[in-house]
């Protein structure tokens, strides 16, 4: 038996014997995701458990390097974790934005100091984080965002506004962009800081989308006290670690349009509100829109397979990802508009009780924001055009 | 075809800008959606006292004496102001079934409170899976010696809430989306079987499954001779589907400026987004939307008489065309305006969501866009 082969059957006999029952099954819905942090309340004991016991062996973060906690694991042996995790539909016990986006960029471009300091809480999942980018001023173009941040010495002292940071009001951290130099190139006077959310200044409004509530947030950020050793990578080479955060940021937005596991694909959702004719739907125009995108969709699967495989094999994502992000989103969005049409009048209903299908109509609006967050579809498509075919 | 004439018309759109210019600024909207669920009891007044209720009924009913067609530039109106009163379904729906019918006695009983804003009647006509079809209807009228007994549910029966009587579209004979055996009766909403059971939509209007467990209804109560209802309830649908389309238009015009100027003040990259040539391009096509489904609409109003029942072709690509329309505008106007264009507390949302909903009613596109089949197959002089 090969190492590999060996590493597969200790995974698997792992899993049987410490992934609770309650955890081996798709989310029901976002109330049963884990997200962690000081402020966390578990579901259940399970849930805590699950946790517990992947973060010990460092499966949460599994191919972070074991000294910071991280599972240490080859991309193969990920993979196997992936399949026999798979295997018994074992839910992921941790989201976080720790795992997803300030901990790759720590790992690459962070001091040992800060490795220390934040990853293992990260891969534990005691510390919840939340991104702050984007501000009232500072959209699409990211670089122009003016939250300064004033050298005061050993401390910076920030004041400014992000906008649409997802679950700042749960979140324990931080990780900003600021400007610490505006006599420059705006791209060169940008640093990226870390701090505690319950530093003195910083507050938080929750913003209420055409979907409802969401947990996008504003944050406010009145004279708030930055140790200077939180700062990661340079002072003011904050630019293009944030551009390398954007990437990661992209390929998860756009995997979206993609049918998780257990939940029905979209023909099976056809064929149980129009009924099927002689094994077909019944709806001669919406089984032919279904068909089209379902092709489009598969297409789409099969892109960003390979894309994942090459980001596996060293090849480096860069510029795809905002191919994937672009497709992904406009085949989600339509994926929603069709879900509206099979429904008739049945999908206006915004609450009901015993309704078929519960919260169709708030996917269908939250869907919009899909081709706007994350980079606009046409900043996607301009960094196709430039980056990709050279154009302009 | 519009019976009143310039003068009229050019008095009704100027005193309906007044109403929505001093009473429905999005803030008052919102609140009235808030705190009243869309229907403001002073406002319906006011509709009654200018006359507006009454514009689509005949003067010896106690009305203006015009048709549907001259509803719509007050719809237009209500559309570019997102006014949620109740009144394609009590003016448009439930009234000109009444008036339409045969039956006499009711719709003098009837009309007069409604002209007056006294009374408020509502249509239960839609069913779960009738997609539009008025025809597809499951409720049973079963006829006994004291007259019918009613069962089974409507859904999406809206503006429940303030409603004093209802129209219910049910089935005497025939297969579930025949065009025969069909009766509409009146009926108050406090008979006895009757349950209501309210919820949101997605545009804020409020919505409500009706369900009739052994209502008994007496004949006299039924508005035209026994199922034949059909043909009025096709004709009547039509007039109000034509209601819809103009208020989708205040919608898609509203949306198309509100772009307009959010690219011009909007700066990114140092410049307004409306410098950027794929935006214009963008905004460009949501004109061209706009032009085409105005103009689509223009025709079939002036070529329509909606006394008469024969222009579902017609209504069934106008209604086609706006659902598309209404689509690429809606979608466009949020993507312009970015990330605040998917907060609540902007308006371009809920313009948006209403336009979605004005789409699924009565039909949605591809519903119509099978209807146009049907009748292109029919041959070319059916279209």
């Amino acid at each position: 038996m090969t190492d590999l082969d060996s590493f597969r059957e200790q995974t698997r006999a792992w899993l049987e014997e410490n992934c609770p029952q309650s955890m081996r099954s798709p989310f029901r819905s976002d109330k049963d995701v884990c997200w962690g942090g000081r402020r966390w309340t578990f579901q259940s004991e399970d849930q805590r458990l699950w946790l517990e016991r992947m973060a010990d062996k460092g499966w949460t973060a599994p191919d972070w390097p074991t000294e910071y906690g991280g599972g240490g694991l080859s991309r193969e042996e990920h993979k196997i974790l992936l399949e026999e995790m798979a295997r018994i539909q074992a839910r992921p016990p941790l989201n976080s934005f720790g795992i997803w986006m300030i901990g790759p960029a720590l790992l690459k471009f962070g001091s040992e100091a800060l490795k220390q300091q934040h990853l293992p809480p990260i891969v534990r999942g005691e510390i919840r984080w939340c991104q702050g980018y984007s501000e009232p001023g500072a959209g699409s173009d990211l670089a122009g965002l003016q939250t300064r941040a004033e050298d005061k010495g050993d401390h910076f002292i920030v004041n400014g506004q992000k906008i649409w940071t997802s679950y700042a009001d749960k979140s324990d951290w931080m990780f900003a962009l600021v400007r610490t130099n505006p006599d420059v190139k705006k791209q060169e006077g940008i640093s990226l800081v870390l701090f505690d959310m319950e530093t003195p200044g910083v507050s938080t409004r929750p913003i209420k989308l055409i979907s409802g509530q969401s947990p996008f947030c504003e944050t406010f950020l009145d004279d708030v006290r930055v140790e200077k050793d939180q700062v990661v990578g340079e002072v003011d080479k904050g630019w293009s670690i944030a551009k390398y955060l954007l990437t990661h940021e992209r390929s998860m937005i756009g995997n979206m349009g993609s049918t998780a596991a257990g939940q029905k694909t979209l023909p099976q959702h056809a064929a149980e509100a129009l009924g099927l004719e002689h094994g077909k739907l019944a709806d001669p125009m919406l089984r032919a829109e279904i068909a089209d995108w379902a092709v489009e969709a598969q297409a789409y699967e099969l892109t960003a397979e390979r894309v994942r495989d090459q980001a596996k094999a060293g090849q480096g994502v860069g510029n795809t990802s905002a191919m994937l992000k672009y497709a992904g989103t406009e085949l989600n969005k339509r994926r929603h508009e069709l879900m509206i049409a099979l429904y008739g009048s049945d999908a206006m209903i915004w609450e009901g009780e015993g309704w078929r299908e519960q919260g169709l109509p708030q996917q269908w609006a939250r869907s919009k924001g899909n081709s706007i967050e994350g980079g606009t579809s046409e900043i996607q498509l301009n960094i196709i055009a430039k980056n990709i075919l050279g154009l302009g | 075809m519009t019976c009143l004439n310039a003068e009229t018309h050019s008095m009704l759109d100027h005193s309906v800008d007044q109403f929505t210019e001093s009473e429905y600024r999005f803030e008052q909207r919102q609140h009235i959606q808030l705190q009243h669920q869309g229907q403001a009891p002073k406002h319906w007044q006011h509709f009654a006292d200018m006359g507006w209720l009454g514009i689509a009924f005949a003067e010896e009913q106690g009305g203006l004496g015009g048709d549907i067609a001259d509803t719509l530039g007050l719809m237009r109106r209500f559309g570019r102001a997102l006014v949620t009163e109740p009144y394609v379904v009590v003016v448009g729906l439930a009234g000109q079934l009444i008036a339409g019918g045969s039956n006499e006695t009711l719709s003098e009983t009837l009309l007069p409170g409604i002209i007056c804003g006294e009374r408020r009647v509502i249509l239960a006509g839609n069913e779960a899976d009738a997609r539009g079809n008025p025809y597809c209807i499951g409720v049973l009228a079963e006829a006994d010696d004291s007259g019918y007994r009613l069962s089974g549910e409507k859904t999406e029966v809206l503006f429940a809430r303030g409603a004093s009587e209802l129209v219910v579209s049910t089935r005497s004979s025939g297969s579930w989306c025949s065009p025969e055996g069909i009766d509409l009766f009146v009926l108050p909403l406090d008979t006895p079987g009757v349950t209501v059971t309210e919820y949101p939509m997605m545009d804020g209007h409020r919505g409500a499954n009706v369900s009739f467990d052994g209502v008994t209804v007496d004949a006299s109560r039924r508005l035209t001779a026994a199922g034949a209802a059909g043909p009025l309830l096709a004709r009547v649908q039509q007039g109000a589907t034509l209601m819809l389309v103009a208020e989708a238009l205040g919608i898609m015009e509203t949306l198309l400026d509100k772009t307009l100027a959010y690219t011009r003040a909007r700066k990114q990259f140092g410049v307004a987004l409306a410098e950027f040539q794929v935006l214009q391009h963008r905004m460009a096509d949501m004109y061209i939307e706009l032009t085409n489904t105005e103009n689509l609409f223009r025709q079939t109003v002036a070529r329509v008489d909606t006394s008469q029942g024969d222009a579902g072709a017609r209504i069934s690509r106008l209604k086609a065309r706006m659902g598309l329309a209404g689509r690429y505008i809606g979608q466009q106007a949020i993507q312009l305006h970015g990330g605040i264009g998917m907060t609540d507390e902007l308006d371009i949302g809920h313009y948006f969501k209403r336009l979605t909903a004005l789409d699924i009613l009565m039909g949605g596109t591809e519903f119509h866009i099978k209807q146009i089949w049907q009748q292109s197959l029919a041959g070319p002089a059916a279209v």
